[in-house]
């Protein structure tokens, strides 16, 4: 339940100098190309995706928008209707269009989240394990007390005292969740680090950043690939949860997260689509990524199989 | 083996001072005041600075931390100022409620996850094996708050089987255990196939098969007993991290446990309540990784070279 599914090592093999990168990547998508994980993953992300880019396009309202004709002359919010196609709010706010909108935050603050993440984590864990010594023990250590942390307690509280903005939020997530891809990224820097081609290319005299970016970096890209995309399922929900307890992106801007927690309210169960459709969109988003992190995984690590 | 330990524990201890100190800056951080919270908002200026002198508030920030090292060797968190209550005693007094909500989210974790993983593993590729993945997919991509909620919506609002929220009686633990219970078991399943596709491909597997052994008792008898390892490890992480108080779910099910206490001290700016709640969560992660180290080590000497 904590972090991320065990991740066998890379096949440095398979990337490695000896086969042409060409033919990798044609292996790669070969195998991709059968798995249906991967189609499935791609036709929600990619549905996702969409949602958030084509939002003021695909959206029939403003999100913000508080229509009279939205609740009920008793304040209820809306079911179905023409002008709503998946209902209203209590707010008579339509719910596509926050639902719609909602995709554009979760998405944003994920892929910004998780991409700092991984900068960090390729950036610190690349360091430890090619210069080694103190930076290696610095790090690592630095590794070790974040993991005993209890991340989303930290979270809530860095987020708690900065304010809930889109920035801090982004920034937080970034800067608790870089271990997973530090570790890997360690591990398998110490490995190639003893390889002959890399003792070749010392010898040849390149400098250490040169043999890290153009030598070493390239072989990591599988690896790092596969925990990018399921780390952005895993920010997707540490943003929810976030949002969820109250310290995401503040209201009127729509949040799958803080929708949940509105409609969660005993008194807006009646009112089931509230919950049922945010839900969804958090748990499909969330789910697509996960296939397609799998289908990746499969893909570049065939042992697997 | 000895010094092994020792090692492991000094390293524990340094874990959990990086923690203190990094949870310090945080928490102190805060623009609330403490004395404000302590005095009330109408409280003279006098009052305040006699506070702030009487808890030390007025100090520079390193000899702050300094003290609230030496108060924390002797097992003080300080006083949790929005409880008017120590923070220790309040932490301890909401531990119970955690643990039994642990202790059974781990029982669901295992109850359903092992089943499918021994099934996947056994029948690799094949239906069960598909039908596993998928549901450790959904498993694993649910996040706690919409499951549990979903769960309310169906068995507490909808058909009333088990109760909105709070913690009374054995059927309030259902449902929040049955939250924390899937998310882990999909997680479980996984890590017990995997493990066991690799033991089932050794030389010892196909031995055992060669002299006649039924598939049932070669499954049962060596190869589920090699594959167990890393299912007990994380049971031990999974407890640690449990233990600490499991912010979400206790949140939705308005459980009155540890982390429910911990998320209402950042919602108060309780500062010492907020150092104390994330001390405690990683005492008990580091004790965790500290057992299942050391019995690893004491299982396979190699590890204890390292």
């Amino acid at each position: 339940m904590i972090g991320l599914p065990p991740l066998p090592a890379a096949e440095t093999e398979e990337s490695g100098a000896e086969s042409a990168p060409l033919s990798f990547r044609g292996r790669v998508w070969r195998s991709l190309r059968r798995d249906p994980s991967f189609w499935i993953g791609a036709v929600l992300v990619g549905g996702v995706v969409l949602a958030a880019l084509l939002a003021p396009l695909l959206a029939p309202h403003d999100p913000n928008t508080q229509f009279d004709d939205g609740i009920t002359t008793l304040g209820e919010p809306l079911g179905h209707t023409a002008k709503f196609p998946l209902g209203t709010d209590f707010e008579g706010r339509d719910l596509l269009s926050r639902l719609l909108y909602g995709a554009r935050l979760s998405l944003t603050i994920s892929l910004l989240g998780n991409g700092l993440a991984v900068a960090l984590g390729v950036l610190l864990g690349a360091s430890a394990g090619w210069w080694r010594g103190w930076a290696e023990r610095l790090i690592m250590r630095a590794t070790d007390v974040m993991l005993a942390f209890p991340s989303l307690l930290l979270a809530l509280a860095l987020v708690g005292i900065e304010g809930p903005s889109l920035t801090i939020i982004i920034v937080v997530i970034g800067m608790v969740s870089w271990t997973a891809v530090c570790r890997v990224t360690y591990g398998q820097v110490l490995a190639l680090r003893e390889r002959e081609w890399i003792d070749a290319a010392r010898a040849t005299g390149i400098g250490s950043l040169r043999i890290l970016l153009r030598h070493i970096l390239p072989h990591l890209t599988a690896p790092i690939a596969v925990y990018a995309t399921l780390g952005i399922a895993l920010t997707v929900v540490f943003e929810g949860s976030l949002a969820y307890l109250g310290l995401g992106v503040p209201p009127p801007t729509a949040s799958w997260g803080r929708m949940i927690h509105d409609a969660a309210d005993p008194n807006a169960l009646l009112y089931y689509w509230l919950l049922l459709f945010p839900a969804l969109a958090l748990l499909l988003t969330v789910l697509g990524f996960n296939f397609l992190g799998d289908a990746l995984r499969d893909a570049l690590d065939p042992r697997e199989r | 083996m000895l010094a092994y330990a020792i090692r492991r524990l000094l390293w524990g201890v340094l874990v959990l001072w990086g923690v203190s100190l990094i949870t310090f800056v945080v928490a102190f951080a805060v623009p609330a005041d403490p004395a404000r919270l302590i005095a009330g908002i109408h409280a003279s200026r006098a009052a305040l600075l006699n506070i702030r002198h009487a808890y030390g508030l007025d100090q520079p920030l390193p000899i702050q931390y300094l003290h609230y090292l030496q108060h924390l060797v002797h097992g003080d968190l300080g006083r949790a100022f929005s409880l008017s209550e120590d923070v220790l005693p309040a932490i301890l007094d909401r531990l119970p409620a955690t643990a039994v909500l642990a202790g059974a989210g781990l029982l669901f974790e295992l109850a359903i996850g092992l089943p499918i993983g021994v099934l996947a593993g056994v029948r690799a590729h094949g239906l069960p094996d598909r039908l596993g993945l998928l549901f450790t997919l959904i498993g694993f991509s649910m996040p706690p708050f919409v499951l549990g909620n979903l769960l309310l919506f169906v068995f507490a609002f909808h058909w009333s089987v088990f109760p909105l929220g709070g913690a009374e009686g054995p059927t309030s633990l259902v449902l929040p255990a049955l939250t924390l219970g899937l998310g882990g078991a999909a997680w479980y399943s996984r890590l017990l196939r995997g493990t066991l596709l690799d033991v089932l491909r050794t030389d010892y597997i196909r031995t055992a098969r060669a002299k006649g052994l039924s598939w049932r008792r070669v499954i049962v008898k060596h190869a589920l007993r090699n594959a167990v390892g890393p299912v007990i490890t994380q049971i031990g992480l999974d407890l640690g991290y449990f233990l600490g108080g499991v912010v979400v779910v206790e949140s939705v099910f308005a459980w009155p446990g540890v982390g429910k206490l911990a998320f209402d001290a950042i919602s108060s700016d309780d500062v010492n309540l907020i150092m104390g709640t994330v001390l405690v969560g990683a005492v008990f992660v580091v004790l965790a990784n500290l057992l299942v180290d050391l019995g690893q080590a004491w299982l396979d000497p190699r590890i204890r070279l390292e």
